[in-house]
């Protein structure tokens, strides 16, 4: 029945389901006015239906253009003001740092602490 | 050459190579889909609203959500079933668009045909049918035409099994009243 003929799929299927009105129902679906109408028209509905598939696959390439642009030219507009923060917050950094801190994170400053760490234990351990 | 090979390909492939395909973005195989499943899908809004144009724009809606939301399915072989429930669901949203379900009490409410019917009550299946209310309609049609169990039915309308058992039992007593020449 209505070309897609299928055996009941649930268990439960023939639960109060009326055969005569079953009966009834197949009959119709062979002489509904709709089955003779889809055979001539079927070919016009799957093509209205591709060209609004088209339409909206047109639209969301629209739609996915402007959410990229949307972030780009915001983005492209206020890289510098972002740049410039950036290197006055990391300015405001390194003048913070106390100047031991400084050496000590030097290479040349690592050293001379690693020396001084070298003789002090030295020193003790004697 | 290539374009003929291909349809002829589509022709001859199954259902769930189609969905495979149409799944990963393929449009000449859902296309091919659509063409195979077409007729059901129109017949059985043809039953639920009776106005051929709603009926073919609400299967087009069908269709359309069903392109937009395919690479979800989870069984290649369950497309027939989902398509059904999209189907069911463009229904129901058609109908809250027009107003709330009429109840079961509303069907309680309507004159007992089933007692005595005239002969002007000797209506067409169709015309029986809408009568009904939309969600009885709906019930009816998806247990008879569609030959769902009463819970695909339940879980495809989001209606209680208990309530999709009562729409099918009283429906069917309100077609046999209506249709009184087999009953």
């Amino acid at each position: 029945m209505n070309g897609n003929s299928r055996p009941p799929s649930g268990d439960d299927h023939d639960d109060g389901l009326d055969l005569e009105l079953l009966q009834l129902f197949d009959a119709a679906a062979t002489t509904l006015p709709s089955a003779a109408v889809r055979a001539s028209s079927g070919e016009d509905f799957v093509n209205a239906l591709l060209l609004r598939i088209q339409h909206a696959r047109r639209l969301r390439l629209l739609w996915q253009v402007i959410g990229v642009a949307a972030v780009l030219v915001p983005g492209a507009f206020l890289a510098p003001y972002v740049a410039r923060q950036t290197l006055l917050a990391a300015g405001w950094f390194t003048d913070g740092l106390p100047a031991t801190g400084t050496a000590l994170v030097s290479p040349i400053g690592l050293l001379c602490a690693a020396v001084v760490a070298w003789r002090v234990t030295r020193a003790a351990l004697r | 050459m290539t374009r003929a090979l291909s349809q002829n390909t589509l022709l001859g492939a199954d259902e769930v190579s189609l969905v495979i395909c149409a799944m990963a973005g393929d449009d000449d195989a859902y296309g091919e889909l659509v063409r195979r499943r077409q007729g059901s899908i129109r017949q059985l809004f043809r039953r639920l609203c009776r106005d051929p144009t709603l009926a073919d724009d609400l299967a087009q809606q069908t269709f359309l959500q069903a392109w937009r939301t395919v690479k979800t399915l989870k069984s290649p072989a369950a497309f027939g079933g989902w398509l059904r429930r999209l189907a069911v669901n463009t229904w129901l949203q058609r109908l809250r668009a027009e107003k709330p379900l009429i109840s079961t009490t509303d069907l309680e409410e309507l004159p007992d045909t089933a007692a005595q019917p005239t002969l002007s009550e000797q209506l067409d299946l169709d015309s029986a049918l809408a009568t009904l209310p939309p969600d009885v309609r709906l019930c009816i049609t998806l247990a008879y035409a569609e030959r769902m169990s009463h819970r695909e039915i339940c879980e495809a309308t989001g209606l209680p099994l208990g309530t999709v058992k009562s729409h099918i039992t009283r429906g069917a007593a309100r077609l046999r009243g209506l249709l009184g020449a087999y009953a």
